[in-house]
C-alpha cells in the first residue's frame, strides 16, 4: 500500500498516468510482490493460482505459496513466489 | 507506522472456512473492510487478520456467503485494556508511581556552589534561602534573573551570579568583586594625636614630623606626629601625617562579686520535644508548646539522616531536650572570689585591646567584707597609641 502511494506521487509529479487510465495499476517487486491496484474482486485463491477479475479481462497469477498480504477496496497485495502473470480475456 | 496502527487499534486473527471464501473477501473489500496476510492453511480454509472495527461488519458478510468465521488470536490495544480490567491495582500502581515520579523531581535537592573564593558557600546558601531558592523549593517558581537582582544586592563583594538547573541539581556560579587597591591618601592634611595616655616606647614616623621621643610621657589628645612640617624661613609644609607609636599603657577595670552566689543543680527530671523539619514547614511531634519548669536547660540535638552516605535527606530531626535544674545558694570563700572576679576583669581588658598591643603585666588589689569583695585589675600594655585626626582648614 506504500508503495502504491510512492508511485502515485511519482506518476503525478511526471505525467499523471494514472489519473487517465482505467484499467487495473500492477506493480511489482522482483518475483516476491505484486501489487493490483484499480481492481474488482478476488475469482479464485489457491496457493498455486490467484485469479483477479478486472474491469475488461482476468488476470492470472501462478506461482508457489501465495497469499494475499493484504486486500482492500482498490488494491490487494500478491506475495510469494510469483512465477507467471496471465492476462486472460473472456 | 501501519503496523502501530494495527496494534494501537487492535485486530483479530480468523480462520475462515466456507465455499464461498473468495465472494466473501469480495465482500469485505467493497464495505471497506482492511484485510491482510491471507494464507490458505489447507482446501477449504484461509486465515486472515481485520481489524475490530472490520469483523463486526465481516459477520454480517459471513452469515450472507455461508463463511465460518472463527477467531484464532485476539491483539493489540484494546484487549490489553480489556484484560486490565482485572488488574486495577497494577493499573493505580502504574500511574501512582509516575505522578511521584514527576512530584518529586520538581524540586530542587541540590544546591552547589562554584566560583567563590572569599564569601563563604554558607554565606551564600543562607542569602539564597532568603531570596526564595533553598533545597527543596519548586523547581518552577525559579526566576533566574530576579534572583540574580536580590543576590547581587544581598551580597556586596559578588559581581555576577547565575543558577543553572540540570535536573534537580542547582549550580550556582558566582564571580566575586575584585576591588581596586586602596589608595593611600597622601594629600589630606593629619596629624596623628595619642589615642591613649602612655609612655613612649617606639615611634616611627612615616609622613610627617615627630613631636615626640621614646621615653615622654603623653596624654591622650597629644599630638605625636605633625602633618605640618617646618621648612625654615618661615615656611611650612602641610601633609598627611602617617606613622606607628607605640607606648606602654596602663589599663584597669575593677568591679565587686558579691559572696553568696547563685547555682543551678540538675534534678534528673527532662522532657523531650521532637520536630521534623521539612524544606517547606515543621512537623512538630508533641502536643503543647510549654515547658513545665521554671528553671531548665535546653539542649538541642539535630541530625540529618542520609541516603546510604550517598547524599543528605532534605529533612532533619531535631530533639530539644528540656533537663529541669534548680537553684542553690553557694557561699564563696573570699579568695575564690577574688580570683573570680580578677579573672572576669583581665577578660574585659583583653576584649578592648586591639591586634598589635600584648599584655606584659598583670596586678589586683582587693578588698573584702561580709558579704563581697572589691576587684581592681591594672594590666600593663604595649600597644599603638597613634590615631589619625584630620586638621581643619584654615
Amino acid at each position: 500500500m506504500n508503495l502504491g502511494w510512492k508511485k502515485r506521487y511519482m506518476t503525478l509529479v511526471e505525467n499523471s498516468k494514472l489519473s487517465t487510465c482505467e484499467g487495473p495499476f500492477l506493480s511489482m517487486i522482483s518475483d516476491n510482490e505484486l501489487m493490483i491496484e484499480n481492481h474488482n474482486g478476488i475469482v479464485n485463491y489457491f496457493p498455486e493460482e490467484i485469479l483477479i477479475n478486472t474491469k475488461e479481462f482476468f488476470i492470472k497469477i501462478s506461482g508457489e505459496e501465495l497469499f494475499i498480504e493484504s486486500l482492500t477496496r482498490e488494491s490487494i497485495n500478491i506475495m510469494g513466489k510469483i512465477k507467471t502473470v496471465d492476462f486472460e480475456r473472456i | 507506522m501501519i503496523t502501530i496502527l494495527k496494534k494501537l487499534k487492535g485486530y483479530v486473527k480468523l480462520t475462515v472456512s466456507g465455499a464461498f471464501v473468495e465472494k466473501f473477501l469480495n465482500l469485505c473489500a467493497q464495505g471497506n473492510i482492511y484485510i491482510w496476510d491471507v494464507k490458505n492453511i489447507n482446501e477449504k480454509t484461509y486465515s486472515l487478520c481485520m481489524s475490530i472495527k472490520g469483523f463486526k461488519c465481516a459477520k454480517k458478510y459471513a452469515y450472507e456467503t455461508h463463511t465460518k468465521l472463527k477467531i484464532s488470536s485476539k491483539s493489540g490495544f484494546p484487549f490489553f485494556v480489556y484484560k486490565l480490567r482485572y488488574r486495577k491495582g497494577i493499573v493505580t500502581g502504574c500511574i501512582v508511581a509516575v505522578l511521584m515520579f514527576v512530584f518529586l523531581t520538581s524540586f530542587v535537592w541540590s544546591i552547589e556552589i562554584e566560583g567563590n573564593d572569599a564569601v563563604s558557600d554558607k554565606e551564600i546558601i543562607s542569602a539564597l534561602k532568603e531570596s526564595g531558592f533553598f533545597k527543596g523549593s519548586f523547581r518552577y517558581f525559579l526566576d533566574e534573573e530576579e534572583l540574580q537582582n536580590k543576590m547581587l544586592l544581598k551580597i556586596k563583594k559578588l559581581s555576577w551570579m547565575w543558577v543553572y538547573l540540570d535536573g534537580t541539581k542547582a549550580r550556582v556560579e558566582v564571580r566575586e568583586r575584585v576591588d581596586p587597591p586602596e589608595i593611600v591618601d597622601k594629600t589630606t592634611p593629619s596629624n596623628i594625636v595619642a589615642s591613649f595616655d602612655g609612655l613612649i616606647t617606639d615611634i616611627i614616623a612615616r609622613d610627617g614630623e615627630a613631636m615626640v621621643k621614646v621615653g615622654d610621657v603623653v596624654k591622650k589628645g597629644d599630638l605625636l606626629i605633625s602633618g605640618v612640617v617646618d621648612l625654615g624661613e618661615g615656611k611650612s609644609r602641610i601633609t598627611n601625617a602617617r606613622g606607628e607609636v607605640f607606648a606602654r599603657t596602663w589599663r584597669e577595670k575593677s568591679g565587686t562579686q558579691p559572696l553568696n552566689i547563685k547555682k543551678y543543680k540538675k534534678t534528673g527530671k527532662k522532657i523531650t520535644k521532637k520536630v521534623v523539619k521539612l524544606p517547606w514547614f515543621d512537623v512538630l511531634l508533641y502536643m503543647d508548646n510549654d515547658v513545665p519548669y521554671t528553671y531548665y536547660d535546653e539542649i538541642k540535638y539535630q541530625n540529618t539522616p542520609s541516603f546510604f552516605g550517598l547524599f543528605d535527606m532534605p529533612f532533619t530531626y531535631r530533639r530539644t531536650v528540656y533537663e529541669e535544674k534548680e537553684e542553690y545558694t553557694q557561699r564563696l570563700t573570699p579568695d575564690t572570689a577574688i580570683k573570680l572576679k580578677a579573672e572576669e576583669l583581665e577578660q574585659q581588658i583583653r576584649k578592648s585591646l586591639n591586634d598589635t598591643s600584648e599584655i606584659i603585666n598583670i596586678t589586683s588589689t582587693h578588698t573584702s567584707d561580709n558579704d563581697s569583695v572589691s576587684v581592681k585589675v591594672v594590666c600593663e600594655c604595649v600597644e599603638q597609641i597613634g590615631e589619625k585626626v584630620f586638621i581643619n582648614g584654615g
